[in-house]
């Protein structure tokens, strides 16, 4: 039996701030390459029976072509649907226990694509069988029938998450603003169900052959396992796949807003009128990221930020209020969000929010609170590596965005270094008053309190 | 991000044993020679087990004034987690004042007598400290999350925010504001309607549970300041309360600091519950409530169980896995993966403090409304023979026995679901003992918790979704259809609101 180790190292750094001892986490891993390319890592984590297999393909939908909005999301899908020698993945991971809950699932975002599963540590080998079957052989047996009901299936997922969801269809008009088309982030990762239902066969199979090969994956493992034993089995089980191609990265220049453009967006789904205000953004790991996920935090991502100060307590215009800075790899986009208390309006909402971007563009945060919003930000990474498959994903993104897997520590001594007059900096040069979306979000006439039914 | 499946369901817990599922068949072929990659065909053997998993089990504490503690030690991260539970929540709401102890945890973290909500805040967030106050149907939780460095001054606000409240007028005034905003927003929410609808069925018009989540408009408002002070006064006793602490913490150490905290809070006699009785099962019914210009319906199917102390209630929990609980149960299965219908169409079978609920749950493409609908009854009807197959239990049992390393996984995750066992009067050993008792599980026992308690023939059904995708309804013969649009959408003459809207 291997060494119960704790995997986490913590590192007290005595004196880093103030009040606070910070603590300082990190995860401790291996890497090795296969001949064909694929990236590998292994982090040893003793505490359960467990392990997480965890795979991120350079993919999203940042990869697509114009008119296959939502495609590289349905391909996920039938990364499900049966490989050439796996024909039911989903049974054979329910019959070794990994089909409750989160335990086996994959993702789509603008930029990449997950597949991953949590096993017995004894059921490595089948979880390396599935991953590396689909990797290597999923286009035999896929079929038209499969591929019409994930379509059907993936429509439904955009009609449950987007039209019948409050504020849904905002999220949309969101990417078509900011990316129109030809960009393939228009229409978001979900994608138009005309788009979706337009997805041939023939696509599928291109896509596959371009984006799903070894040396464009890294494959995480994070759990109770030998490493000698796992990387025997992954040079078995991913050793003789060919290296396909190593496709470019996107390289799709970011559309810039040139002035203030004002949509008012009906919502059937809403009861409440909604403000959102949304600038361009900036792309991962950017220079400005971390002073403008700051930033976020000061003005829209707790109690004592500004917004919530102005509108949810002292106007009491908002039932609520918060900011969020996206990095995206072709640029991602800033947003603030306030949603009206009953009986006030956009219009109200709009003054406020302007006037205090105008205070903290004019005279930036004070130290004080750029202090708290560094604590919150390196607390939530302190508890990021508290779950093993939390920590196989953060092993694949740092590699992916930054190369280095290990880029846990920088990347909260990042945030340590961010100071005020960088955050003042982001205010001006990120939320610019003249170039901007500003979107009123209203209620459906039909959805209106007295409507006829 | 957009995911394959959301990620479904609650808290299921399993360990290994034998996986019984069948390497894929190697396909027939003339050909002698097999192709190189034949060794692929089959499923690989397993490595060798390791040590099952064993779910932590509590030490069990107490303070002098009674406060119960419950104390686990986890130094994996430098997390501490202290969730405070009182054991009185929405069942101490009384009949006309709906929504009171929603209201309460609203209010609760907005000051105390020594600190406005804004200096309550700023000193939370200085320490990285997250802290929420959560109603339920039969319990609040104030659930403290804090780093090991931080815990004495985090420990500091969650003592004064659970025994000292301010419910200063002002905060009382802005939260009803805000509630009632929320109360507006879930009448356009099909999935809130839906959930209010089934409530109702399950608990009756007249039961603080059945009631609309939050409270009606008119109950919101003539809601006092008075009787804020007055719930948080009468339930919020030690003798009431449960301290469950997960994290990096010496024991001996911890206990001092909860006495320091919470031992001089006076213990006082909690008047019984005298809740209604639970409402008889009339002749099943179909509720419909409009939603014209939705692309989908919300689909919901409820009734009421057994309590989670019933000696059948793991083979109920079991049966249900199959039955919706994974993603290749028959529900999801039949719905999305047959017919495309749905993202998923799943089941679960949960407990409460008094009873259990058993439900189904799915949004389906509007078009087809009805004839899902009859697809779900026809799973159910086959199902509810009792007709599992070997194969479906031991995925059943599985899938159970592995989730419970990751749902057991943080220090928030292992805090709450020791108060959740003492609610529901289950050991707190419960987890621990579970692989052995699954495994004791006989198919028979399953089969026979799915006929007596998964029959649909007396499920309500809830459907939500446009009403010119639910002709045919009445044809399946499920009921009488009841439209009952007007009321939940708020568009139902009501009684006027009080002439005094509130304490100001």
């Amino acid at each position: 039996m291997p060494p119960r180790a704790v995997i986490v190292s913590l590192i007290l750094l005595l004196g880093a701030s103030r009040a606070v001892a910070a603590t300082e986490p990190s995860i401790s891993y291996q890497e090795f390459t296969l001949p064909n390319g694929l990236r590998v890592f292994l982090s040893e984590d003793h505490r359960a029976p467990q392990v997480t297999v965890n795979v991120w393909y350079h993919v999203g939908a940042a990869n697509q072509r114009p008119g296959r909005s939502g495609f590289a999301h349905l391909f996920e899908h039938m990364m499900f649907s049966g490989s050439q020698h796996v024909p039911d993945p989903d049974k054979v991971l329910a019959a070794i226990g990994a089909g409750l809950g989160g335990a086996a699932n994959g993702s789509t975002n603008f930029d990449r694509t997950n597949y991953f599963e949590t096993v017995p540590a004894s059921q490595l080998p089948t979880a390396l069988w599935i991953e590396s079957d689909r990797m290597g052989f999923l286009l035999p047996t896929l079929d038209e029938k499969k591929l019409a009901t994930q379509r059907d299936v993936v429509s439904n997922e955009r009609r449950q998450r987007y039209e019948n969801q409050p504020y849904g269809r905002a999220a949309l008009e969101l990417c078509d603003t900011l990316y129109p088309k030809p960009h393939p982030y228009y229409h978001c990762v979900i994608g138009s169900i005309e788009e979706i239902q337009a997805a041939s066969l023939s696509d599928i199979k291109a896509f596959f052959r371009e984006f799903y090969g070894p040396r464009n994956a890294t494959l995480a493992i994070v759990g109770d396992f030998d490493p000698k034993a796992a990387r025997e089995l992954v040079t078995k089980y991913f050793g003789d796949l060919p290296a396909g191609s190593e496709p470019k990265r996107p390289d799709v220049p970011q559309p810039r807003l040139d002035r203030v453009v004002e949509k008012t967006v009906p919502d059937p789904v809403a009861r409440i009128p909604q403000l959102q205000m949304v600038w361009n953004g900036v792309k991962p790991f950017a220079p400005e990221e971390a002073a403008g996920d700051i930033l976020s935090v000061v003005l829209g991502g707790s109690k004592t930020s500004r917004l919530y100060r102005r509108v949810v307590e002292e106007k009491q215009l908002a039932s609520g209020v918060y900011a969020t800075n996206s990095s995206l790899g072709l640029g991602g986009y800033f947003q603030i969000v306030a949603t009206a208390r009953e009986g006030h309006t956009v219009a109200e909402l709009r003054k406020e929010v302007e006037s205090v971007l105008d205070e903290l563009r004019k005279n930036g945060p004070t130290a004080a609170e750029v202090e708290r919003a560094k604590r919150m930000v390196v607390g939530g990474m302190v508890r990021s590596v508290e779950r093993a498959s939390g920590k196989a994903d953060q092993l694949n993104a740092y590699a992916f965005f930054t190369g280095d897997p290990g880029y846990l520590p920088k990347d909260v001594a990042r945030y340590r270094a961010v100071t005020p007059a960088q955050v003042h900096e982001a205010a001006r040069t990120l939320l610019p008053p003249d170039r901007l979306l500003v979107m009123d979000i209203e209620p459906a006439a039909s959805a209106a309190p007295g409507a006829r039914p | 991000m957009s995911r394959r499946r959301l990620s479904a369901l609650g808290l299921f817990l399993l360990a290994l044993g034998c996986a019984s599922s069948k390497p894929a068949q190697p396909p027939a072929s003339a050909v002698p020679a097999p192709p190189p990659d034949a060794w692929r065909n089959t499923q690989p053997p397993s490595l060798a087990a390791v040590p099952p998993f064993r779910a932590p089990v509590p030490a069990q504490r107490s303070l002098p004034n009674r406060l119960g503690v419950l104390l686990r030690e986890n130094h994996a991260v430098p997390v501490v987690v202290v969730e405070l539970a009182i054991r009185t929540g929405v069942d101490g709401d009384p009949p006309d004042k709906a929504g009171l102890a929603d209201f309460v945890a609203a209010v609760l973290d907005e000051g105390t007598k020594s600190r406005t909500n804004q200096q309550l805040a700023e000193q939370l967030e200085n320490l990285a400290a997250n802290l929420s106050v959560s109603p339920g149907l039969d319990g609040f939780r104030l659930h403290l999350n804090c780093l090991t460095d931080t815990l004495e001054p985090a420990l500091d606000l969650l003592a004064d925010v659970a025994l000292n409240p301010a419910f200063r007028p002002a905060d009382v005034e802005r939260v009803r504001g805000i509630t009632l905003t929320g109360l507006q927003q879930r009448r356009g929410n099909p999935g809130a309607l839906a959930s209010d609808e089934v409530a109702r069925l399950l608990y009756g018009p007249k039961h603080p549970w059945g009631q609309p989540a939050g409270g009606t408009v008119e109950s919101v408002r003539s809601i006092r300041r008075q009787d804020l002070v007055r719930f948080h006064d009468t339930y919020f006793r030690p003798n009431n309360a449960l301290l469950s602490v997960s994290g990096d913490f010496e024991p001996e150490k911890m206990l001092a600091l909860l006495a320091e905290r919470f031992g001089a809070w006076r213990p006082k006699a909690v008047p019984p519950s005298r809740l209604p009785p639970f409402p008889k099962d009339g002749p099943r019914t179909v509720i419909s409530i409009d939603m014209s210009d939705g692309t989908q319906s919300q689909l919901a199917l409820a009734t009421r169980t057994i309590s989670a102390t019933h000696s059948e209630a793991l083979a109920l929990s079991t049966a249900n896995v199959a039955l919706g609980g994974l993603f290749t149960s028959r529900l999801n299965h039949q719905l999305r993966e047959v017919r495309g219908w749905t993202y998923g169409m799943f089941s679960s079978v949960g407990f409460n403090k008094r009873t259990g609920v058993f439900q189904v749950r799915g949004s389906v493409v509007a078009q087809h409304t009805v004839d899902s609908l009859k697809d779900v009854e026809a799973v159910l009807k086959d199902y509810a023979t009792g007709d599992i197959t070997e194969d479906e239990l031991q995925h059943a049992k599985e899938g159970i026995l592995q989730s419970l390393p990751q749902a057991l996984e943080t220090n928030d995750a292992v805090a709450s679901t020791f108060v959740t066992l003492t609610n529901l009067g289950r050991p707190l050993d419960w987890y621990a003992t579970l692989p052995a008792r699954l495994g004791a599980l006989g198919r028979d026992e399953v089969a026979r918790a799915s006929r007596a308690y998964l029959d649909p023939a007396k499920l309500p059904v809830v459907v939500v979704g446009p009403k010119k995708n639910q002709e045919g309804l009445a044809e399946l013969q499920l009921g009488p259809v009841i439209d009952r649009t007007a009321e939940a959408k708020g568009l139902a003459a009501r009684p006027a609101p009080p002439s005094v809207p509130s304490a100001r």
